[in-house]
């Protein structure tokens, strides 16, 4: 079991190795041997790095980045462990409209909620057009301001992760101290709390890392305000002439350095909790219905309201009016946008084809989909049940595209593939879809696993030992040990996976094939050019149309499992009428819950 | 029992990289051909009186990298001369990066774009195919032949403004806008521009007025512009929307977003200075590594033939506000008929480029 396990832990780990960190690689040593990739080397020693003291811009955006990082950690992750405790404790109203918002946010692409923000709170938008509310674009274009915005964008991150230990944790300790007469409230604060502390941690750090290492939300939200973050320093070195991919590296540089302090920071936190974000948990605590349920719901809307009601309502808003600064009146108010999604042809590159750019993404996010499943699940299966060796790396490096900004990825993988020697083994990939389909693995790989690493910590070991002595093979137990009990989760990791990669803007504007449409680059060119229109017409339908897709995959997958179930546990008693089994079907997955 | 198949498998997870792009190796023809379709001319018709140059080219498409006209002039490029061209839209800052990205092995044959400074630093760089003159050279204007470099790096098509000064005429009467250059650095309200390091035609506009003023003057200017309370915009698209909703009142903006703005009926109107509009020249090259030169001469005799030129001043776009350096080409009738242009010699802008921009993104820091 042993070799079998490294082996598989060593294949796996390369494979993340070629796709998701030999990129960064290649990014980070330009700040060192710029021309590596372009046959040109030379060492151009390490003083670049130490510009970031001295460049204004740089030590800004660095600044910027931090701060905006730790607010929006602290403020996200307030609004998301309060929100979880919350859910896990009471039984209300509009706790599973909370929980499908805190997944629309969480595959909702940065640059679609600050597309929306900004056609609120811009200086020419519906909050002081249409409300009368001037004072928005000013309260919110300014640090804190953002900090807001990306709390309300970012809490699912600590959500997810406060919610899964909440609700596995703290029962039996709970009750100790309640049978020995503490009051509810010193349970919370001396028994839930310091239980939940290590996931409050990792959930700030998610957050932080999102936050940090985000550039839809700052590039969009910088064509109203200037507040220049790492990510949009790197975008505008690698587009100024003549184009710095040496300064790019260096900023980069920083970003991981950033990112690794706060990586380090989750994996403390992660060996100190039993914990996984995005998870399927079996065992859960049982709801209290309270009293009153009015404050909950009230306080739960407010923020759904808030972090999901302004930027779509405000997409949705505009892509009804004829023009966009009058007023929501009937006269102002048509479908013309919607019919124009159809009309366009795609040699417009002001308004790109709709349809195109739907097949395009929708097909690889399919692909990509699939893949990084199975990908994911290797790697969950070697971290769970293996004593590989190098668990550490696999962790990291199933981890880290997460982090790291799409740009980024997005230039590494052209010094990568664009070589010319990979053209005599036809594996010259830039260029064409297939590039697009592996770097969309790799942003999709980190859902895949930590989905999955949440229901492989429900099985216990020893069936796999006892299958394993009984002598099926590695392969063997996956296919029928695991893959049947994780069955549930694997679909929410496939779903995850395949919503988060259908608008992956920066990796597709750098990686994108010659004309090759995808809906990303339909939003943001519309939009760029001032089409608000087509822009959130695009947003409106090709949003709702993903998430159908997700829902309708969704229950057909529950009602397979729930036929398949039905029909085992009738074979089960034919032949074993006198034994009672429960046939467990795998964790129970909390969409519905 | 299952050895076989276990050391097949983890040969097939380290592989998996290798199968994908096998898959997708079959998708790339796939997905260029379709949109191919559209601009792509028959193989069979070769280009009349090019075809003994033909005879280098490996008959492929060639692919054309601008910032403005792709739409339009690549499959009119492709029906007169037969020649097949995919034409990929990038931002003017994107088109360089792609470039300079790719090169260890170019994917591109020509670039068409605005800013002759960073196309003169390509070519200082060995980026561009030099010493080849086009037939056509002599329909170039008496301007546009003086902006024809030593070396033919590059050929100029034409020429535009990247900044007049354009004014919200809720806020400002047409006495009270600034007329000059002069008068809009000393404006006492809110001004804005675009960013030079991520809007193309922001550096032509910085890069100009640093060259009318002396680079020392020049940052001094600006750097009391900003203490005044510059507002510095990413791109031209925002900061008309800016001028528009008030949030400034003036602004030094492209060209053809103010005429847009004005022709809508938005409460915008734009003075042309006297002393020239900073230009933003556009320009042909090729690239040395091309493995279709003929098809890249073609392309570039075909840019400088004044038909081609008149319709893309003759579109029903803002993109036909421009002045052509084309002999018989009218410009359009709703534009200043007296244009004049502030531009820096290519190599000036090329030479101080990372100086001024450099400068300019560490003053303007929030």
């Amino acid at each position: 079991m042993k070799n079998s396990g490294t082996r598989w832990g060593v294949g796996v780990a390369l494979l993340l190795f070629i796709i998701i960190f030999l990129p960064l690689l290649a990014v980070l040593l330009n700040a060192i041997l710029p021309g590596l990739f372009f046959g040109n080397i030379q060492f151009q020693g390490f003083g670049l790095l130490g510009e970031i003291f001295h460049r204004p811009l740089w030590r800004q955006s660095l600044l910027n980045s931090v701060w905006l990082g730790i607010g929006t950690a602290l403020l996200g992750t307030l609004i998301g462990a309060s929100l979880a405790m919350v859910r896990a404790r009471w039984n209300f109203a509009s706790g599973r409209l909370l929980d499908a918002g805190v997944w629309l946010l969480l595959i909702a692409p940065s640059f679609m909620l600050a597309q929306g923000w900004v056609l609120f709170a811009g200086a020419d938008g519906l909050a002081s057009r249409l409300l009368g509310m001037n004072w928005v674009t000013a309260a919110l274009f300014q640090p804190s301001g953002l900090m807001v915005i990306m709390a309300l964008s970012k809490f699912p991150l600590a959500y997810l992760t406060v919610l899964a230990a909440t609700e596995w944790n703290v029962s039996q300790y709970g009750h100790a101290a309640r049978l020995n007469g503490a009051h509810p409230w010193t349970v919370w604060r001396t028994v839930e709390l310091p239980l939940a502390a290590p996931s409050i941690v990792a959930g700030a750090t998610l957050v932080f890392i999102d936050t940090v290492g985000d550039f839809g939300l700052p590039a969009a939200l910088s064509t109203v305000y200037r507040f220049p973050t790492l990510t949009y320093s790197i975008y505008s070195a690698i587009y100024q002439s003549p184009v710095r991919f040496d300064m790019a590296g260096v900023l980069a540089f920083y970003l991981v350095v950033l990112l690794a302090m706060a990586m380090t920071v989750l994996l403390w936190s992660l060996r100190r909790s039993r914990f996984d974000f995005l998870n399927a948990r079996a065992v859960r605590m049982i709801k209290v219905r309270p009293k009153s349920t009015l404050f909950l719901n009230g306080v739960t809307i407010v923020f759904l309201m808030m972090s999901i009601g302004i930027p779509v309502g405000s997409s949705l808003c505009v892509s009804l009016m004829k023009k966009a600064g009058n007023k929501l009146v009937w006269p102002n108010l048509t479908l013309d946008h919607y019919f124009s999604l159809f009309a366009a042809s795609s040699t417009d590159h002001k308004q790109l084809s709709f349809f195109e750019g739907m097949l395009h993404s929708l097909t690889i996010a399919a692909i990509a989909a699939g893949i990084s499943i199975i990908i994911g699940f290797i790697v969950a299966y070697v971290l769970t049940f293996t004593e590989f060796k190098m668990k550490g790396w696999l962790q990291l490096f199933s981890i880290i595209s997460l982090a790291v900004p799409g740009i980024v990825m997005g230039i590494g993988y052209i010094f990568v593939w664009n070589q010319k020697w990979l053209e005599t083994f036809n594996l010259h990939l830039y260029g064409s879809p297939s590039l697009l389909v592996i770097a969309v693995i790799a942003g999709a790989v980190p859902y895949a696993v930590r989905v999955q690493l949440g229901s492989f910590g429900t099985i216990s070991s020893s069936i796999l030992n006892a299958a394993a002595v009984q002598g099926a093979g590695t392969l063997a137990r996956m296919l029928h040990i695991v893959l049947p009990l994780v069955r549930r989760s694997l679909l929410l990791a496939v779903l995850t996976a395949f919503g988060t990669s259908v608008f992956d803007l920066a990796l597709t504007s750098m990686l994108q094939p010659a004309n090759y449409v995808l809906m990303p680059l339909v939003i943001d060119q519309a939009f760029e050019f001032g089409r608000y229109g087509y822009a959130t017409a695009a947003t409106v339908l090709s949003g709702g149309m993903v998430l159908l897709i997700i829902v309708l995959i969704q229950f057909t997958g529950e009602a397979i499992f729930k036929w398949s179930d039905r029909r085992e546990r009738n074979r089960t008693k034919i032949q074993e009428r006198h034994t009672h089994t429960v046939q467990q079907g795998g964790s129970p997955y909390e969409f519905n819950s | 029992m299952n050895n076989i198949w276990r050391k097949r498998l983890s040969g097939m997870s380290l592989l998996l990289v290798l199968v994908t792009a096998g898959c997708g190796g079959g998708t790339i023809t796939t997905g260029s051909g379709s949109s191919n379709g559209e601009t792509a001319a028959p193989v069979s018709s070769t280009a009349e009186g090019s075809s003994s140059l033909a005879q280098e080219d490996t008959g492929e498409t060639i692919y054309l990298y601008g910032n403005d006209f792709v739409d339009i002039v690549a499959p009119e490029f492709a029906k007169q001369t037969g020649y097949k061209i995919e034409a990929v839209h990038y931002g003017g800052g994107e088109a360089l990066a792609k470039i300079e990205a790719e090169q260890g092995n170019p994917q591109w044959d020509v670039v068409m774009m605005d800013g002759h400074g960073s196309i003169r630093s390509l070519a200082d760089r060995g980026f561009l195919m030099t010493d080849w003159t086009p037939d056509h050279i002599g329909n170039l204007t008496e301007y546009g032949s003086s902006l024809v470099p030593e070396d033919h790096a590059y050929t100029p098509i034409s020429i535009h403004a990247s900044a007049v000064i354009a004014y919200n005429t809720n806020r400002l009467t047409k006495e009270q806008a600034p007329k000059t250059w002069d008068e809009f650095f000393e404006y006492k309200g809110t001004a804005g521009q675009a960013d030079p390091a991520v809007a193309a035609p922001a550096y032509p506009l910085v890069s100009a007025l640093f060259y009318k003023w002396g680079i020392d003057q020049g940052e001094q200017r600006y750097a009391q512009m900003m203490g005044n309370g510059l507002r510095v915009y990413p791109k031209n698209g925002p900061l008309g929307s800016a001028l528009v909703s008030g949030e400034i009142d003036i602004a030094a903006l492209q060209e053809s977003n103010a005429y847009d703005l004005k022709l809508s009926g938005e409460p915008v109107e734009l003075v042309w200075p006297e002393e020239g509009a900073p230009g933003s020249l556009r320009v042909a090259a090729i690239s040395k590594q091309t493995k279709n030169p003929a098809a890249a001469k073609a392309f570039v005799e075909f840019m400088l033939e004044p038909e081609t030129q008149q319709m893309l001043a003759s579109l029903d776009s803002s993109d036909s506000f421009f002045t052509p350096l084309v002999k018989g080409v009218e410009a359009r009738k709703e534009r200043e008929t007296n244009a004049t242009f502030i531009l820096p010699p290519a190599e000036w802008a090329a030479e101080h480029e990372v100086q001024i921009k450099t400068w300019f993104a560490d003053q303007n820091v929030n």
